[in-house]
């Protein structure tokens, strides 16, 4: 599990939101708007509700005015077009009072146990107003602007586990429908869609009601939820290795399942085809202004162009088919090329792949024996940590980032060893730099002494030692580069791990924060009460 | 005040390891202010406790206990050591270990003669509870015949657990040591996003 390829990852049928989006149109839920108090200008708040048949989730969402110098996507913003809590059951007036005088201040406010998830939102200004002008004049907003947006809000923070005083983990952990990793925040997120796509309707009648018309379907489904990830959610790949592992290993086992066909039937060869003509004119929709992404789009793109034509060349006496396509894939095209590959093989076989979505889910701790011996550990940590033992740490620009907690809001951030203050602080992500300290300690102890002894005189190596027995036994649990080397490139952390949500159309502003699209195809809430839209990967409005 | 477990560990880890305990411990006295506050003990005051006491890190909970429970997975020996402050939390510590010794023992012992027992028996963790106060003396042993006064612990409270506010802060003080101030360089290079964005 390298850094460069991570950076490079596609959201896949086994990423959570498409993980919800099955089970909620299998189940058919009911998704609606339960109350809607907004004055003509959109402000006010809303509940939107999803209905599983069994449970009420009601996302709470109060939308208020924004002084423009206000309105960053930073996480030490103090103000949002609009807030959002997604409430366990149906709220009464005093849990709508209670979170109207909260959920405006995010951070600032405290929550309850009934409080799954806490979430703020910043219109799009530009593709906002657009729309909502076009629908009040009684016309179709322009599909190009859709198009090269994607999305009339975009999220800064979506809160869970216990953050701020909402519910931990333990609260929903045994609810079927939102036991997988982050689903009652994807699903928090689907309802905020909604909201987004309610809320430019509502304004546009409240411009014109005379003439205003609802946005076209086919335009509502390519909007999805804008987010600015930055580097608060790297180090949660480091601090979580099991469930890291759990993710990996499924996506690896998703990936050989489809390698191992032995044939594709003729549907099959034309349901592959279909599958990489989406994916090219999903990429061909993706447009950026990073040089470095944009020219890693263009590479793709011709390589989408060579799929086709290996494509074009199986037959159903094609032996192994897959596995010679991803062979090809390793020899001739980009990290993109074959990771989007990856995408859409995974996407083929439904009955393969999707249960693995089951496996991803992890509350297990790990572990510290004190019996090992010394020479067990030493053993393993030169098995499992060979990559880390050969840096070089004596090199100042293998060590030239510390990763520390700012003190303004609790931010993460990335510092210049060298040049500034605060390395004293620095959190415990220089896994490679300290497991070499680890294995050096090691020689200086008796091989047959167990771990124990160790752990007595040097405390300091506790975490490492539960770190590298955790490990051994894990085998993507831990990311095989060096985090505070000069070359390590947070947003390769940030990729993964939103490929994983089901992001798409990374947009990456600098190598610490990126933009991203949520839920862009996904099935609109009548789709899902028919059970219908369930095939929403690679979307595409223009072609 | 209500706060979530998940705080209560969170903040208990960047607490400790703000007063310098190193990672590993302080990752297991969270584990185990945590169970504590799960298994309806008033565990914030004993963190805190524990937190003063670390200016002698020798004699520490949070050093000791982990250690001693280090030793009895290796050989199955009694343990004793203390008197510590914040002892209670000696009985997260065992709880959460992981792995967690089959069948052990803890017996906290205070000034007044006053003990409690905790006894962990395969998955069963039971406590004879005796109304300890103050630096206690701390043993582990294979555990003696149950007592009937014993009530089987289990997690009882996922909504959370009710702190005092004044311990919370002082927590809170404990781990923002951890914390980098913040200056207009770090703001504009070592975070993301544009200050303002109003596209």
């Amino acid at each position: 599990m390298r850094l460069g390829r991570m950076g490079a990852f596609f959201p896949t049928r086994l990423s959570f939101m498409r993980r919800l989006i099955r089970r909620m149109t299998a189940e058919r839920w009911a998704v609606g708007c339960a109350a809607r108090s907004l004055d003509e200008n959109g402000y006010g708040h809303a509940v939107w509700q999803a209905d599983t048949g069994n449970r009420i989730y009601s996302l709470v969402a109060f939308s208020t005015q924004l002084d423009p110098d206000q309105r960053t996507d930073r996480v030490i913003a103090e103000a949002w077009d609009a807030s959002f809590v997604l409430f366990d059951g149906v709220p009464t007036a005093d849990d709508i009072a209670r979170l109207r005088a909260n959920a405006p201040r995010q951070e600032a406010g405290r929550y309850q146990a009934t409080d799954l998830t806490l979430s703020r939102a910043n219109k799009s200004v530009r593709l906002f107003d657009h729309v909502a002008t076009c629908l009040a004049a009684g016309r179709q907003p322009n599909a190009a602007s859709l198009a090269g947006i994607g999305y009339l809000m975009r999220t800064t923070a979506v809160y869970g586990n216990g953050k701020f005083g909402i519910a931990d983990r333990a609260v929903i952990r045994a609810r079927e429908e939102v036991a997988g990793p982050f689903q009652a925040e994807m699903l928090t997120v689907y309802l905020i869609r909604c909201f987004t796509l309610d809320l430019v309707e509502h304004v546009a009648r409240a411009m014109a009601p005379e003439t205003a018309v609802p946005l076209a379907p086919h335009l509502k489904r390519h909007l999805g939820i804008g987010n600015s990830t930055g580097l608060g959610m790297a180090p949660f790949l480091v601090s979580h290795p099991i469930l890291i592992h759990r993710w990996m290993s499924a996506r690896e086992d998703a990936l050989a399942r489809v390698r191992s066909l032995e044939s594709l039937s003729t549907p099959e060869i034309a349901g592959l085809t279909e599958l990489c003509r989406r994916a090219r004119a999903h990429v061909a929709e993706w447009n950026v202004a990073d040089p470095r992404q944009a020219e890693r789009i263009a590479i793709l793109r011709e390589d989408l162009i060579s799929v086709s034509a290996w494509i074009a060349d199986l037959a159903p006496e094609t032996p192994r088919p897959l596995d010679r396509l991803f062979r090809r894939a390793e020899q001739h095209l980009s990290v993109e090329g074959q990771e989007l590959l990856v995408a859409i093989l995974i996407e083929l076989r439904p009955d393969l792949v999707d249960g693995l979505a089951d496996t991803m889910a992890s509350d297990e701790t790990e572990s510290l024996d004190p019996r090992w011996t010394v020479g067990r550990l030493a053993a393993e940590i030169d098995r499992v940590y060979d990559w880390a033992l050969a840096l070089d740490f004596d090199d100042p620009e293998a060590v030239r980032h510390f990763w520390y907690v700012s003190e303004e809001k609790l931010e993460p951030r990335l510092g210049d060893r060298h040049e500034e203050p605060g390395a004293d602080k620095e959190m415990p992500l220089a896994i490679a730099r300290d497991i070499q300290g680890l294995r050096q300690a090691l020689r200086t102890r008796a091989q047959d002494e167990p771990i124990a002894a160790l752990l007595m005189e040097r405390p300091e190596f506790r975490h490492l030692v539960r770190r590298a027995q955790t490990v051994a036994r894990y085998p993507y649990a831990e990311i095989r580069d060096n985090l505070i080397g000069r070359a390590c490139l947070p947003i390769d952390l940030l990729r993964c791990k939103l490929s994983f949500f089901g992001a798409s159309k990374f947009d990456p502003k600098s190598d610490l924060w990126t933009r991203i699209t949520l839920y862009q195809g996904a099935p609109l809430p009548e789709e899902i009460a028919r059970g219908d839209g369930e095939d929403w990967a690679f979307p595409a409005l223009l072609s | 005040m209500r706060v979530s477990l998940n705080e209560l560990e969170s903040t208990g880890r960047k607490a400790a390891i703000g007063c310098g305990v190193p990672m590993g411990l302080a990752q297991d006295a969270a584990r185990a202010l945590a169970w504590l506050g799960e298994a309806g003990s008033p565990a914030l005051p004993v963190l805190l406790d524990a937190l003063s006491a670390y200016r002698t890190p020798d004699t520490s909970i949070l050093v000791l206990g982990p250690s001693a429970i280090d030793r009895f997975l290796v050989d199955g020996l009694d343990q004793r050591f203390g008197p510590c402050d914040g002892a209670l939390l000696m009985l997260g510590l065992v709880a959460c270990a992981n792995p967690r010794p089959e069948r052990i023992a803890v017996t906290l012992s205070d000034a007044d003669g006053c003990r409690a027992v905790m006894r962990v028996t395969g998955d069963q963790v039971t406590l004879s509870e005796g109304d300890v106060s103050g630096p206690c003396e701390i043993a582990l042993s294979p555990p003696p015949a149950p007592e009937r006064s014993q009530r089987v612990v289990r997690a009882v409270c996922p909504g959370g657990v009710e702190v005092a506010e004044a311990d919370w802060r002082a927590l809170e003080a404990y781990a923002a040591r951890t914390l980098v101030p913040a200056d207009a360089r770090s703001r504009e290079k070592g975070a993301g996003a544009g200050l303002v964005d109003r596209d």
